[in-house]
């Protein structure tokens, strides 16, 4: 959140979730190539560019997992607030493995390393000679696209539609590393259990996103029958924590995020204005409502981001009938002011 | 022979796009956006790589916004909020769309590739499959 463009917008928090990231990423190198290097007769740089490549694919496979679980365990929430850098990391990883096996395979021969690469010399007789190489770098190219364009000037520059599409393109890269390394790595490797984890991880993934996105639906559906009859009933006022909220859908394509504070009951957008975060995931701190994906902070009153910031979202009409919340479907256009509906209010706020 | 031209397509388009983003990153992204008129220099680093990939778009931003009066406002995120809302809720349908359509393909994929690791398992070595690296296939006799 910032009036201008910086590098990196670093903070103490995330000051420290890199030094972790960056310890764990280094553990884990020296503790791979340590281990292969007592179990294997493979030379030192194919062990490191292995070490490299499931580095990548284990972190693809963490940073896959955040998005589903943070809707399960606010204990993700962490992990989502810098997701960003897990990804610009993985990429720098699936490079790093990327540059030594091209070197490595491709870089003496007679054509040069990336026709040699396009162009298989195997014949092709069943799964085991399928072009597996082509496929990694297919998702390279979507990862380095993701990469490029992961600072919020690219946001701002291609549009948030644009943007989010660009980056949704990581489910396609994550299918192309799957095969990558089920006709590659997988075909040559002697230890079964490298075929199980590689199906287990898959596994994984589908799964767990299939699962929210058969419940997101499913809330859709519900949404779409509360919202016939005008107002829609958000829930019992004593339903919300302080600082908190509950998410309300009004249809397929609006959330609206109420939220208890000091001064009553407020309505916002529930879709952040920097990256389509979810808003009421978030909390009140120091006053504002705090996005969990970047910290993003509005007044709950007028959602509007504290001077000298510019973001505004749409606020909504709530009203409380006895102990019921009610909100308006009809959203306020950005950044208007709201006056927060006091629980012992009984009537339109 | 279409390989040969893809790979010297691609060539061309990333050389265009390397002189494209050190221009851009100098002077163009401050004209593009005037948020970035007092950026860092890590700042124009880091868009350098995107700048070079999409460089076709950021050249015919640039060309539009040097021709635009230097007085027009530009658009702050805030403005865009209730575009953001609708579409950011309509690609987590289709995320969901994408998965369905994803997962069987992923699963058929393990399945073949499993299966025919198990019919060649006998015959498998570590390393087996790739061509050795000429340095080491230059070295022996």
């Amino acid at each position: 959140m910032s009036v201008s463009y910086q590098a990196v917008q670093w903070n103490a928090a995330k000051k420290a979730y890199d030094r972790r990231l960056a310890l764990a990423i280094a553990v884990y190198l020296g503790g791979f190539v340590l281990a292969a290097t007592a179990a294997f007769e493979v030379s030192p740089i194919v062990l490191v560019m292995r070490a490299f490549g499931t580095g990548a694919v284990l972190l693809l496979v963490l940073i896959l997992s955040i998005g589903p679980l943070a809707r399960c365990t606010p204990r993700m929430a962490p992990l989502l607030y810098n997701r960003r850098h897990l990804g610009v990391t993985m990429f720098l990883m699936a490079l790093v493995h990327a540059l030594l096996a091209t070197v490595w395979y491709h870089g003496f021969g007679v054509l040069d390393p990336l026709t040699s690469i396009l162009s298989s010399s195997t014949p092709f007789e069943g799964a085991a000679q399928f072009p597996f190489q082509p496929l990694g770098l297919a998702a390279l190219v979507i990862l380095f696209a993701m990469a490029a364009t992961s600072h919020d000037f690219w946001l701002r520059n291609l549009s948030p539609r644009v943007w989010k599409a660009l980056h949704l393109c990581v489910y396609l890269a994550f299918a192309l590393i799957v095969a990558h390394v089920a006709f590659g790595s997988l075909q040559d490797a002697i230890w079964s259990g490298y075929a199980w984890m590689t199906a287990a991880g898959t596994a994984w993934i589908v799964g767990i996103h299939l699962a929210a996105g058969v419940k997101e639906f499913r809330v859709d559906r519900r949404a779409r029958a509360l919202a016939a009859d005008g107002w829609v009933r958000v829930g019992e006022v004593g339903e919300i924590e302080e600082g908190r909220a509950k998410a309300v859908k009004l249809g397929p394509a609006r959330t609206v995020a109420v939220f208890r504070h000091a001064r009553g009951f407020s309505a916002i957008s529930g879709v952040c204005a920097h990256q389509g975060g979810p808003l009421a995931e978030g909390r009140i701190v120091d006053g504002c409502v705090t996005c969990p994906w970047h910290g993003y902070q509005y007044l709950a009153e007028s959602g509007q981001s504290p001077p000298p910031f510019t973001e505004r979202i749409p606020t909504y009409e709530l009203r409380i009938e006895g102990r019921t919340i009610f909100v308006s479907p009809t959203p306020n256009a950005p950044g208007t002011p709201v006056p927060p509906c006091a629980a012992g209010e009984g009537g339109a706020a | 022979m279409l390989t040969e031209f893809i790979v010297e397509t691609v060539m061309i388009y990333a050389v265009i796009g390397v002189l494209f983003a050190a221009a851009f990153a100098w002077r163009g992204v401050a004209v593009v956006d005037p948020v970035a008129r007092h950026a860092t220099r890590g700042f124009r680093l880091l868009v350098a790589p995107g700048a070079a990939l999409l460089w076709p778009l950021l050249m015919v931003r640039w060309w539009r916004a040097a021709a635009r009066d230097a007085g027009d406002a530009a658009e702050v995120p805030g403005d865009r909020t209730e575009r953001w809302q609708p579409a950011s809720e309509r690609l987590r349908s289709r995320a969901l769309l994408a998965w369905i359509v994803l997962a069987p393909l992923v699963a058929l994929v393990l399945l073949v590739a499993i299966r025919s690791r198990a019919e060649r398992l006998p015959e498998t070595r570590d390393a087996g499959r790739l061509p050795e690296p000429a340095v080491e296939r230059s070295a022996r006799p």
